[in-house]
């Protein structure tokens, strides 16, 4: 594995940390007192090109690798762990279904807004009882002439509240189970369309989440994203875990350099709390959990980069990044000491971020399942 | 509208303190490790203002740099800001050349390209804080300067510059061609685009030596170096809290007026 970046990819690297120094860092804090922050930000994220990264060129995208996208929501979440994870998912669950399974007309019509961060997307799988279990989704969508008739609800929706279309995993005919699975483009406006959001958040909280409702709502047979079954429903999701991977690695980053900072600095008993040799332990545990989770994403990127298939490394990546992140974000706060408590200093909003992407993209249970069925060949879940 | 453009690649600015550490003996600076040096930022603010006189108006932009270490990663970053072509100027015989030095490098290169309107440098390097370059550069080519540069405007072959001064700010208008140096107060810098990073990437940087220039041997280099660094050291603060009191705010400040006019600078 030959992992020089290229020219391109530090530049890359180079510009989104930039951008987020000038465009995220000082208004992060005021974001989440404010549990919102201005659409204004995506739009920035567009001019710059960072939400046209793997975007076909035709459409004003940029074509590049994942590696390259990867290094930037590494950056990006160096200041803002949740936009980092926001502004990845824009490439993969909102740009990448309709460049890779949309018709030209569906890619006409969602690519270039998305690109731009003019338009925003929401993609809709989990129910009320349907998380992790996925085949039990109940929102149904009803051929009747041309046209789909969707019914259901779907909940913890990222940008439900925000999006110009919602792409709604639907079931279209029970009796085939999962190859019943279909994912339908609804603009928001349709009739029968409706949501509501999700306050008082423990994590991510100036990004929206909400609830979306459909009640006898149609939308034309075209509006239909792909074919049918659970690839076509959820070819993506890989790619989102890809960015939290990738996220969860600048985020640890801001965590060790941080806590460096302070425990050179902070002196007790007359010395710098560095000097301690248990302070020093937890320094040296994230230096190990920083350099083990870098390479499993970027070896994750490279590999995504080669085509081959990476369900494995994705689990290993999401999985083991979050809790690294999560163990990270502790021992960062408690070097802190009170001053970690306080929003004086981002670590808190890590601590509290990092839950998040913890549960979803596969909860931390769902990936060790799947590295499980990888290695045994059995799989745990019998339906 | 044919614009130059001169930049420098320096030790970050931005560096936290505790990583900044010089080699007395050598009087050198020893970069840290795994820090990569960045344009300057005043010469970035000569890109940024090169930009915008060419989206007013069109014309071309060259970008110039010295040096070897590092002066490719500030070359692609101005080409990927929107220049349109760069030139590296690289050879032993210019290592180690101080503001003279490297002025008369820049001149040479200046010549040898022969078509100019408009030179803009920053006003000064972020490393050293000569602030002589651009001046000599003048100089050397016989051209008008004018340095520290808050706006620069070009209308009808005319440069209309205001200038920052020690009580506020004065304006010229010069023929060109002419040198501007440029101060922060002209505002913020573009960061590159993905679209700019994806064509500088692809673009090829010459890099020209003293015999494509035709630089003087006497001039570069050390030994030709007019300026003669002594002593290169950290200095070090030590800070001493004295409280001042009174019976009253009063009689607190005028204790504190004293102490203030007692200090000897």
């Amino acid at each position: 594995m030959d992992l020089e970046f290229t020219t391109e990819q530090v530049m890359f690297k180079d510009m989104a940390k930039e951008f987020a120094i000038r465009e995220v860092q000082p208004y992060v804090k005021q974001w989440d007192r404010d549990c919102k922050m201005p659409h204004e930000v995506f739009k920035k994220l567009g001019e710059q090109g960072l939400l046209g990264i793997k975007a076909p060129v035709e459409y004003g995208g940029l074509d590049l690798d994942w590696l390259t996208l990867g290094l930037v929501t590494e950056q990006l979440a160096y200041y803002d762990f949740s936009l980092g994870m926001g502004s990845c998912s824009r490439t993969s669950l909102g740009i990448m279904p309709i460049a890779q399974n949309g018709s030209a007309e569906q890619k006409k019509k969602y690519l270039p807004g998305m690109i731009q961060g003019v338009l925003t997307h929401c993609f809709a799988t989990v129910e009320p009882d349907a998380g992790s279990d996925a085949m039990a989704i109940k929102t149904t969508a009803v051929l009747d002439g041309d046209e789909y008739v969707i019914n259901g609800n779907k909940t913890w929706i990222t940008n439900a509240n925000l999006a110009n279309y919602a792409m709604v995993v639907c079931q279209t005919d029970k009796s085939k189970g999962s190859k019943g699975l279909a994912v339908i483009i609804v603009d928001w406006g349709t009739p029968g369309f409706s949501r509501a959001p999700i306050e008082n958040k423990m994590a991510f909280r100036h990004h929206d989440h909400g609830q979306l409702f459909f009640r006898d709502c149609r939308v034309p047979k075209t509006n239909q994203l792909g074919g049918f079954g659970m690839r076509a429903a959820f070819s993506n999701v890989e790619h989102t875990r890809f960015g939290i991977a990738c996220a969860a690695v600048g985020a640890i980053q801001a965590c060790l350099d941080l806590s460096v900072k302070y425990c050179q600095e902070r002196i007790q008993f007359k010395k710098p709390i560095g000097s301690f040799q248990l302070v020093q332990e937890k320094i040296a545990d994230m230096v190990i959990d920083l350099e083990a989770s870098r390479w499993i994403a970027y070896r994750l990127g490279y590999l995504k980069d080669k085509n081959v298939n990476v369900a494995k490394e994705t689990s290993i990546g999401k999985y083991h990044n979050m809790e690294a992140l999560s163990r990270c974000a502790k021992a960062a706060v408690e070097l802190h000491g009170s001053y970690g408590l306080s929003d004086e200093y981002p670590l808190e909003r890590i601590y509290r971020d990092c839950m998040a992407p913890i549960i979803y993209g596969g909860t931390a249970h769902v990936h060790k399942l799947v590295l499980g069925r990888l290695e045994l060949g059995i799989d745990s879940v019998s339906r | 509208m044919e614009i130059i453009v001169c930049i420098k690649p320096v030790l970050d600015p931005d560096l936290p303190p505790a990583k900044f550490t010089v080699d007395g003996k050598k009087n050198e600076v020893i970069p840290p490790e795994g820090v990569p040096f960045v344009m300057s930022p005043y010469d970035a603010l000569a890109v940024e203002a090169a930009l915008r006189i060419k989206e007013a108006q069109g014309g071309k932009i060259t970008v110039l740099t010295q040096g070897t270490k590092y002066a490719e990663e500030i070359m692609r970053k101005a080409l990927a800001m929107g220049a349109d072509e760069g030139v590296i100027l690289s050879d032993p015989a210019f290592e180690d050349s101080d503001g003279f030095g490297t002025a008369h490098v820049l001149a040479q290169t200046v010549k040898k390209i022969g078509k100019f309107d408009l030179i803009l440098c920053g006003r000064q390097a972020a490393d050293w804080d000569a602030g002589v370059v651009g001046s000599l550069i003048a100089e050397y080519l016989n051209i008008p300067v004018v340095i520290r540069a808050k706006s620069i405007e070009v209308l009808d072959g005319v440069l209309k510059i205001e200038r920052i001064s020690t009580n506020g700010s004065e304006v010229f208008e010069l023929g060109l061609p002419a040198l501007v140096t440029l101060s922060s107060e002209m505002g913020q810098v573009r960061i590159p685009s993905g679209w700019g990073i994806i064509s500088a990437a692809k673009k090829q940087v010459p890099k020209w030596g003293a015999t494509d220039i035709g630089t003087d041997p006497s001039q570069t280099g050390a030994a030709a170096a007019v300026n003669r660094l002594v002593k290169l050291y950290v200095p070090v603060y030590e800070r001493k809290c004295e409280m001042v009191t009174g019976k009253d705010p009063a009689e607190a400040a005028a204790r504190l007026t004293e102490k203030i006019l007692a200090i000897k600078p």
